[in-house]
């Protein structure tokens, strides 16, 4: 936008201006410290005079000053002015910085209207290109955590391609969509994850904004509040996030220029649980090679000093011949031929019994631990090359280029790239029309190994899941994953030491693939059909194909037989907005601009699944090579929206600013007759900074109000109560097929109505001190009213949910953009800190009629849970009974606590603030960045830890010799009281339990109450960090390089969870599910995150 | 002129481009009917999956855990529920087959003339209310599946449960009222008795003589019971049977849960099989034992190895009565008069493969799938023992079924009526005894017939001996008949009688819970069951209810299920460890 400014006023200067002669003459030429590129356009004033002149194409200029002293005022919009003093010199190179606040911003506002920033009576977000690209970070939203105040971005897991959740200004919806709407060169950009996989089958799945490159992205605008997104209409209840890509882009220069980028990244674990290495699997201190759990005797380095401190007796004996003698010390029987015998020579011995006879048996295997984890998990890596080609004529220009990323998972196989062609022009023709147009294609390939999440395989103690994180965290400290072998050696089925896929053979055989081919375009025609009245046209088109394929090979445990299911989505959306635009000053304080505009939509989506069972063979993974196929699902969609919109705008002076706006919509989704709705909104802008004089110590000063209302439509097909066929059935006692049909389990609402969100927002923007500190502080609170939701409904109405238009939710909260330079040397040398501060208190007003919605989670009583009077989405589980002074009480039997009779609310997932601090260092070209991202708590149900602690794997259960009491008085299960002595005193219980009990039992340690596991989420983490050089115009003076920077960046380098379980080193950011679920506050176990490091080259020709 | 001319130049195109991109289907709203399902389902599609989808529950959740509390496997013999270990069966049940179930009905009183569908639903509503009512007591009845109604009720109320017990009691007179209609439409979708309108009869019948037995302790049901005992119209032949046969398909998967469970996966997953349970049926030498069991593995394990060691039965208690058979003297001496020692090698093979827990045994779950025994081919439709062999793979025939109410049910309800309510049992059976055998003979002939469905079985049990290398000896089933008839205490007390049939009952009702857990608690017979290990609550007199329940419905009572106090209304005797 800077550079649009530039050569606006550059051409606007050239014509204006003249040079009076003078006594002498000074010359010059005008660099920026960005990055050494000269400046045209530069005003270049004799202090105190009217003399003046401007900086040409080349950045040099030449004044004629008098004979003797003098200062010479350097200034452009955007750029910080610098008075420099002439003294005897006759040349004055300056390098001037850039101030973005200093500048009148044009930011991108609704349906594309652009807008000067102070006349906005909302918030809106900008990152330019810069913020988001190179950042060591494929994910577009990803890339923008922590950069803007009111936006809370959370990555899925570290799975290359793994979905984001963007929530704007708090979640607004209690059981549907709450992500925004993607806008994406002027054309909505579908965003969905497509998830049918709970967590436990698959936790990789993408959102679609994947598919967007953020090296192709020019400007993003977030429009927060419901005043800046109304307009977009019954999709922006979330906010909205305007995304204008470098094929829209706008030429800069005639002429042509050519840019690349290219970066390398290598991404490692960001964290592994300290483990313990002192005792071996087993139970009750005895080893047990076909355990889980590491609950078993010391491990042979430790025998002799564990028995001389607690007096034990243990051995260094683990194994046993058949004829009853020991193994060698410290050594068992091999964990993989007890299972497999003799299927591995090199891991069987002849043994030689009392009799003579020889037999073949088990080899011995050292017992000893292993980096279990370390071995498994390798170095990723990402690699991006982008190319970006710009070509301009006086009426004319285009933009085109291509991109590639290319990135492997920390896991083996897991991997996910996307290959972007752009090409975009904008023309002026002869007739006057004005014409644009863009079209993109993005191919994104993702693979990974199957995901599901341990908890849904380990901590449920549930059945084997064919996952590699099933137990891949757990396994026993002395069991050589990475060493023993994982597969047959002669069929190629699963090897593992108990009835469980291997991980590594799950990595190699058993994959979940997604291949997604995206076209997205949009053509715009405009108009100027008199001096203030335009026509614009613009329509689009935005399709993809998701081709979804999960591959499992036949001869493991969980299906035995394997299995191909293919999963087909394809999803197109056609939009058209047909805008009319009436400017006109109707005096010369007054000017009046109206926007009246229609828009219709599209969006239709199909999504077949066949499921093929039994793999016919091993080498060939096709449904048709499956001996059973079922279609699972074959699904479609339409829905279709027209709207009707209006924008005014009135504006007094340049300080005030009125607007006003309106839409009404018609959507297919709601019922016949009484499916449109309209909703209003005004804004107001005062810079008071214009309107009256203001003390000189500051520089800008705004206040800003708005009240709007913005409507929303319903999922499709909720309207009516359907029946649901079922899966065929084969009677072995009579012939034929028996079908069967269901009545549908959601009760349809034939008056739903609209829900609506209202939205207060009132703000002030300030700058003071020389522009040294910049404030902007917002303070909103919304309301949803009418939610349309899918409730939950006793079960004994015959239904599990009704559609319903229900209650009420808030969400209050205070956004803080603080930016701050306290150090800015005249070598140049500047410190730059800006803190973009967060804090938003939701609250369910009413949750309907039973006061709560529960929306699932991990169990059908444990989950998240929607409830009158408290936030968002609370953790509602089991917790242990206590009595009426909160003692827990104790079972005198077992020693445990028990559970209380009914499970209620046991953790907040909703943070109390965040905060991302941005430090930008700079000097002469060199820019060192840093983004530090803190998270104020949160609760979260980490089953990770959970089943860590179970597992006796974290080093701080080392410490299991002898007995411990459960701190509690005992008391009876049935009148959940304590139980009292004859003098009528509680009595503190005293029975002992095992270390493995404490740990390991159903009723205190991990398996016990829910909210057991409940952690604070806070953490404080270096989210970004980036080392950068652009190389001075000196070096590529003669180089065909206009432009060289190059930088080192590194992400997520480090975090601390202090509240979190000590030693798990668990990173708390993550989702409980994909994006497109409300569940929140369960750390279900799947792929770890990541920190990565790297560096990136960029270049233009 | 010329600037008019563009204006309208560009006003066309304009319109051109919106009318071109965009057809103007797009401004057609009226696109909302889901296109994915269909608006309505005829009653044969909505009765397959009634009957389907109620069976897989009973033979699974319910079936599972009555089992348990009658130590025959160890699934939940602990009796250590909360709200939320039936929440998951309770919305299944509710939005699922009983909701299906009473739009079966609604429909067919709404279409005027059709008594037959209109019958079967009411005779299954008299079953399936009744079970919840066993299971839950006051259970949401009258006022239940009226979400869609046009007055729809959000939060039913519990409707008392002997109301509903007598609410069953006369749909199932009305249901024996409809049968008696002439019809001339056929049923479809009918996966029990393919619309043989006489069995269903039958069954209507005989269901009332289950209910009214089952409310004996407090209502006086004498007369009705010999009513319908001399009437004669019950299921008292194998033909008749109330029975579930599930389908063997691999996919989707609808096989028997015990199949599903034992031999589905790589590897078998089963729940452990009570000890005294098959300990009794060896030293009975019962031929029904290879049917009912699969020993999976013929290794002794070692006590002496430390994993070995963590891996046998009860290796860390005391208290165990059965512990490790073959390791167990009091085991060995009863089965083959010696010490563990001094066993055959095929004596030892063999007892190392009786492998499951001893009742309520809180210990923790070793690495021992490979090693349980698992279920047999009947009833799940495993495999029968002939050998040792591991479970997992699909093995066996998968020829599973669930034994609803059988002629064996019908004849050990007539026995408990002779003998506390002195019905007049005549017209079925001369004596006592003679009955005690008719219904034996009838379950073990259906032992039989599944359990030999896909697999080779020497039919003929006096070939056993030479047919199979097991070191136990089993009986003939008239040998084992002969013997249990002998046994019979005909001059002994009523509870001595009751305590007998009971005892048989136990054996022969193996793969219906149900009908077990009912007895025990309307009689507190057998009596001679082992006293839980651990018991970290009483004996479960009911289920919980859900916890979906408890929020959505604050009609639903409060209740501790363990509590005396929670008994359901026929159950006097409100047993307590």
């Amino acid at each position: 936008m800077k550079r649009i400014l530039l050569l606006c006023f550059m051409l606007v200067s050239v014509f204006v201006s003249e040079v009076w002669a003078q006594d002498r003459v000074v010359s010059g030429t005008i660099t920026s410290t960005d990055d050494g590129s000269s400046l045209p356009g530069v005003n270049v004033v004799l202090k105190g005079t009217t003399v003046g002149t401007i900086t040409d194409i080349d950045g040099n200029y030449k004044i004629s000053v008098p004979a003797a002293g003098g200062t010479l005022v350097f200034s452009f919009i955007g750029l910080t002015t610098q008075e420099s003093e002439i003294g005897a010199r006759s040349v004055i190179d300056v390098a001037m910085a850039s101030d973005v606040k200093q500048l009148t911003e044009v930011v991108v506002t609704a349906v594309g209207i652009e807008r000067e920033k102070k006349a906005l009576g909302y918030s809106v977000a900008n990152l330019s290109s810069d913020q988001v690209s190179q950042r060591a970070e494929p994910d577009p939203l990803r890339a923008m955590q922590g950069k803007m105040p009111g936006v809370n971005i959370t990555g899925g897991n570290g799975a290359p391609g793994s979905s984001t959740k963007i929530n704007i200004r708090g979640i607004s919806s209690m059981t549907g969509n709450s992500q925004p709407l993607f806008i994406v060169d002027g054309i909505p950009f579908d965003n969905s994850v497509n998830g049918n996989d709970d967590p436990g089958s698959n936790t990789v799945t993408s959102n679609r904004a994947f598919d967007i490159d953020p090296n192709n992205i020019e400007s993003i605008s977030i429009l927060k509040g419901a005043a800046a997104s109304a307009l977009y209409g019954s999709r922006a209840t979330n906010g909205v996030v305007v995304i204008t890509t470098k094929a829209s882009k706008k030429n800069t220069k005639k002429g042509m220029e050519i840019s690349y980028n290219g970066s390398v990244n290598w991404q490692e674990i960001s964290g592994i649980p300290d483990y313990q290495d002192v005792y071996t699997q087993g139970s009750n201190q005895v080893y047990n090679g076909g355990f889980i759990g590491n609950w078993g005797a010391p491990m042979p380095d430790y025998v002799d000093q564990i028995n001389q401190q607690y007096g034990t007796n243990y051995t260094k004996t683990y194994s046993l011949y058949p004829d009853g003698a020991p193994y060698p010390d410290g050594t068992a029987s091999n964990p993989i031929s007890n299972r497999y015998p003799g299927l591995f020579p090199d891991l069987m011995q002849d043994y030689t019994m009392p009799d003579g006879s020889v037999r073949s048996v088990s080899a011995p295997y050292k017992i000893e631990p292993h980096d279990i984890i370390g071995e498994f998990f390798q170095t990723g890596r990402v690699v991006e090359n982008g190319v970006t080609l710009s070509s301009g004529s006086e009426k004319a220009s285009i933009n085109t280029g291509f991109s590639r990323m290319n990135q492997e998972g920390i896991v083996p196989n897991q991997t996910i790239d996307r290959t972007t062609l752009f090409f975009g022009g904008n023309g002026q023709l002869d007739n006057g029309l004005f014409v644009s147009g863009t079209v993109n294609y993005v191919n994104t390939n993702q693979v990974s190994p199957q995901s599901g999440a341990s908890a849904f395989s380990d901590y449920y103690g549930g059945q084997a899941t064919n996952s590699i994180f099933a137990r891949l965290f757990y396994l026993p400290r002395n069991f050589d994953l990475n060493g023993l072998p994982f597969e047959h050696p002669v069929d190629g089925s699963n090897i593992f030491y108990r009835a469980l896929d291997n991980p590594r053979w799950i990595a190699k055989n058993n994959l979940y693939e997604s291949n997604v081919n995206r076209v997205y375009g949009n053509i715009t025609a405009g108009y100027d059909v008199t001096e203030w009245f335009n026509v614009t046209l613009k329509g689009g088109v935005n399709t993809y194909h998701d081709f979804r394929r999960d591959l499992i090979r036949p001869g493991g445990i969980a299906v035995p037989n394997g299995g191909v299911t293919t999963d087909d989505i394809s999803n197109t959306e056609q939009d058209y907005n047909l805008i009319m635009t009436f400017s006109k000053d109707i005096n010369e304080d007054l000017s009046f601009r109206a926007l009246v505009g229609m828009n219709a939509n599209e969006r239709k989506y199909s999504r077949r699944t066949i499921g093929g069972a039994n793999v016919i063979t091993a080498s060939l993974l096709k449904t048709n090579a499956t001996s059973t196929q079922i279609v699972l699902r074959d699904f479609d969609r339409l829905r279709r929206l027209i709207g009707v919109y209006s924008d005014l705008s009135l504006s007094y002076k340049d300080f005030l600013f009125l607007n006003v706006v309106g839409r009404n919509d018609w959507s297919s989704t709601l019922p016949q007759g009484a499916n449109n709705y309209f909703y209003p909104g005004a804004s107001l802008s005062f810079v008071l900074s214009d309107a009256v004089t203001m003390p000189s110590f500051i520089n800008f000063a705004k206040l800003r109000v708005a009240q709007t209302k913005v409507g929303r439509d319903a999922d499709p097909y909720q309207v009516r109560t359907v029946y649901a066929l079922g899966l065929p059935i084969a009677s072995p006692r009579y012939s034929g097929v028996f079908n069967t049909a269901t009545l549908g389990n959601t009760l349809g609402n034939a008056t739903l109505k609209p829900e609506f969100t209202d939205e207060f927002e009132v703000g002030a923007e300030a700058r003071v001190l020389n522009n040294i500190i910049g404030l902007d502080v917002t303070y909103f609170s919304r309301s949803s009213t009418d939610q349309i939701a899918s409730a939950a409904v006793s079960r004994s109405t015959g239904f599990t949910q009704e559609i319903v238009n229900i209650g009420e939710l808030t969400n209050k909260g205070w956004e803080i953009g603080l930016d701050v330079t306290p150090v800015k040397l005249s070598n140049s040398f500047t410190w730059n800190s800006y803190f973009a501060f967060t804090k938003i208190k939701s609250e369910i007003v009413d949750a309907g009629p039973s006061g709560e919605i529960f929306i699932g989670g991990a169990g059908s009583t444990f989950g998240t849970i929607h409830r009158n009077g408290a936030p968002y989405g609370q953790i509602f589980g089991t917790s242990n009974a206590r009595d009426d002074e909160g003692n827990i009480l104790i079972d005198k039997n077992t020693g445990l606590p028990f559970p209380t009779q009914t499970s209620g609310i046991i953790g907040d997932p909703n943070p109390d603030f965040t905060l991302g601090w941005t430090n930008t260092f700079s000097f002469k070209g060199v820019t060192l960045k840093a983004l530090i991202d803190w998270k104020q708590g949160g609760d979260f149900y980490s089953f990770t830890a959970a089943s860590l602690m179970l597992r006796g794997q974290l080093a701080n259960s080392v410490d299991r010799e002898g007995l411990r009491v459960v701190p509690g008085v005992y008391g009876s299960n049935q009148t959940y009281a304590a139980t009292l002595d004859e003098n009528g005193n509680k009595i503190r219980n005293t029975t002992p339990i095992t270390a493995f009990d404490s740990h390991f039992s159903n009723g205190w340690g991990a398996y016990g109450q829910d909210e057991v596991n409940v952690y604070d989420g806070t953490v404080i983490r270096l989210r970004e960090l980036s080392l950068g050089y652009s190389l001075p115009k000196s070096i590529l003076d003669g180089t065909p390089f206009g432009r060289a920077s190059i930088s080192l960046t590194g992400r997520n380098l480090w975090f601390r969870a202090p509240n979190v379980l000590e030693g798990l080193n668990l990173d708390p950011e993550q989702l409980t599910a994909t994006a497109d679920s409300n569940q929140q506050g369960f750390e279900y176990g799947a792929t770890p995150t990541t920190r990565r490091y790297g560096f990136n080259v960029s270049l233009s020709f | 002129m010329k600037k008019l001319h563009r204006k309208a130049l560009a006003a066309f195109m304009s319109l051109i481009l919106l009318f071109s991109v965009s057809s103007c289907d797009i401004f057609d709203l009226d696109v909302n009917t889901d296109p994915n399902n269909p608006s309505e389902a005829a009653v044969d599609l909505l009765l397959a999956n009634v009957l389907s989808n109620m069976s897989s529950s009973l033979a699974g959740g319910f079936n599972g855990s009555s089992t348990g509390f009658m130590a025959q496997t160890d699934n939940s013999d602990n009796f250590n529920f909360s709200n939320a270990s039936w929440n998951g069966t309770w919305n299944f049940l509710y939005s699922g087959p009983l909701k299906d179930l009473n739009e079966l009905v609604a429909a067919a009183e709404a279409q005027g003339n059709n008594p037959r569908y209109l019958g079967i639903g009411q005779v299954l509503k008299a079953y399936y209310f009744s079970t919840m009512v066993d299971f839950f007591g006051d259970v949401p009845y009258t006022e239940a599946f009226q979400g869609d109604a046009d007055s729809p009720i959000k939060e039913p109320a519990y409707d008392d449960d002997a109301a509903i017990y007598a609410d069953c009691l006369s749909l199932l007179d009305q249901a024996i009222a409809n049968f008696a209609i002439t019809s001339t439409v056929a049923v479809r979708g009918d996966l029990i008795y393919n619309g043989n309108m006489t069995r269903w009869r039958k069954l209507a019948k005989t269901m009332k003589l289950r209910l009214l037995l089952q409310t004996r302790n407090v209502s006086d049901v004498a007369g009705q019971i010999q009513a319908l005992v001399t009437e004669n119209d019950l299921i008292t032949s194998a033909a008749d049977d109330f029975q579930y046969e599930f389908p063997t398909a691999v996919t989707p998967d609808f096989r028997h849960p015990w199949y599903q469970a034992a031999y589905a996966g790589g590897e078998a997953g089963f729940n452990y099989f009570g000890h005294q349970f098959m300990y009794e049926m060896l030293l009975n030498g019962d031929p029904r034992f290879p049917f009912y069991f699969h020993r999976q593995t013929t290794t002794v394990l070692n006590p002496d190895d430390p994993t070995d060691k963590q891996t046998i039965p009860c290796s860390q208690r005391t208290d165990c009565t059965y512990g490790y058979f073959v390791l167990n003297p009091n085991i060995t001496n009863a089965l083959f008069g010696s010490d563990p020692d001094g066993l055959s090698s095929s004596e030892e093979a063999y007892l190392a493969g009786i492998f499951g827990r001893d009742r309520a045994d809180p210990s923790g779950i070793p690495n021992d799938n490979p090693i349980r025994t698992i279920p047999g081919s009947y009833p799940a439709g495993g495999v029968f023992d002939a050998t040792a062999g591991s479970g997992g793979g699909n093995r066996g025939s998968s020829v599973g079924y669930f034994p609803m109410l059988t002629s064996w049910m019908t004849k050990f309800y007539l026995l408990e009526a002779s003998i506390t309510l002195g019905t007049d049992i005549s017209k079925v059976a001369a004596s006592e005894s003679a009955l005690l055998n008719s219904a034996l003979t009838d379950q073990m002939n259906k032992v039989w017939d599944f359990g030999s469905r896909g697999q080779t079985v020497a039919a003929d049990e006096s070939t056993w001996g030479t047919a199979y290398s097991w070191p136990v000896t089993f009986k003939t089933r008239a040998a084992l008949r002969a013997e249990v008839l002998a046994a019979y205490p005909t001059g002994g007390s009523q509870t001595a009688r009751l305590g007998y049939v009971l005892k048989q009952a136990w054996f022969a009702n193996f793969g219906n819970g149900i009908e077990q857990y009912n007895a025990f608690r309307r009689t507190g017979l057998p009596a001679d069951i082992q006293t839980p290990l651990q018991l970290p609550r009483q004996f479960a007199l009911r289920f919980p209810y859900a916890q979906d329940e408890l929020n959505l419905n604050s009609k639903t009572p409060v209740i501790i299920y363990d509590n005396p106090s929670a008994a359901v209304f026929w159950d006097t005797l409100k047993f307590q460890f």
